[in-house]
């Protein structure tokens, strides 16, 4: 289980970085895939098999369907060269590494890591949809019929969008 | 036992690569992956501390996440096509209307 955590989250990075790196947009678009199916198994070594069967359901399947879908829809194949100079790409490579070293500093200081420095010895794989479903419909049943009002909203803002005259 | 600060240093690894994705690219389509990247790095978080404090709700918000990404592309999408009927392009360089 470790050794698959580690492989995995191995591959998802490398993915992400891919992603984020790769010249033509086809590729990034499949290494995203790469990443959420990667993601997806490090979801089953931190026994959540329900939330890997949806991010396998949601993610790699329906996503990444859209984006594929998209970008050969707009045929872009090919980026076109950067206007902007060196000094901006830099000082934004600065930024998102400043970004990260200060959650991790943030995260060092939190006490949380002190307390839980081991995996709980009982496992969530057992009865796991059952479980979800309890707290779901129950205790957060309110915030459960927000998100289908937010995906209806969703749905008539695309449709409204996609029309001929916007 | 993997121990929780790998998992969060793995999510945060994952959050930064999103947010220098949103940061450098020019393609409004790879910015949207990007985006996905850093809603992925919350999910994970969401997950390992589900499982660390033995407490399911972890699962039942990273379920939300999940809707709300999905509904967040199918939206961002439908606004790169429009732009790019507009505009004929989808770099981010090209839509500066409104800038002051």
């Amino acid at each position: 289980m470790q050794l698959a955590f580690y492989i995995l989250s191995f591959i998802a990075v490398f993915a992400a970085v891919m992603v984020v790196l790769s010249d033509r947009p086809i590729v990034s678009g499949l290494f995203l895939l790469l990443c959420f199916t990667a993601i997806s198994g490090l979801y089953i070594t931190l026994s959540a098999p329900f939330i890997a069967a949806m991010q396998l359901v949601v993610y790699s399947g329906a996503i990444i369907v859209l984006f594929l879908f998209v970008l050969m829809l707009l045929n872009q194949h090919r980026e076109s060269p950067s206007k902007r100079n060196r000094f901006v790409t830099f000082v934004s490579v600065l930024g998102g590494v400043l970004i990260g070293v200060f959650i991790y500093l943030t995260m060092l200081k939190s006490k949380i890591l002190l307390s839980y420095t081991k995996m709980s010895a009982v496992g969530g794989m057992k009865n796991n949809v059952e479980t979800i479903a309890g707290v779901m419909f129950k205790k957060y049943f309110i915030p459960f019929e927000l998100i289908s009002i937010l995906l209806l909203a969703a749905m008539v803002a695309a449709v409204f969008l996609s029309k001929k005259r916007v | 036992m993997i121990p929780i600060s790998h998992v969060l240093v793995y999510s945060i690894v994952m959050f930064s690569i999103g947010v220098l994705g949103v940061l450098i690219r020019r393609n409004a389509l790879i910015m949207l992956m990007s985006l996905e990247l850093m809603m992925n790095a919350a999910n994970i978080n969401l997950i390992a501390f589900s499982r660390y404090l033995d407490n399911v709700a972890g699962q039942v918000f990273a379920i939300f996440v999940m809707c709300v990404a999905a509904s967040e592309v199918a939206i961002g999408l439908a606004i790169a096509v429009a732009l790019y009927r507009n505009k004929n392009s989808i770099q981010i360089d090209h839509f500066n209307e409104l800038k002051g």
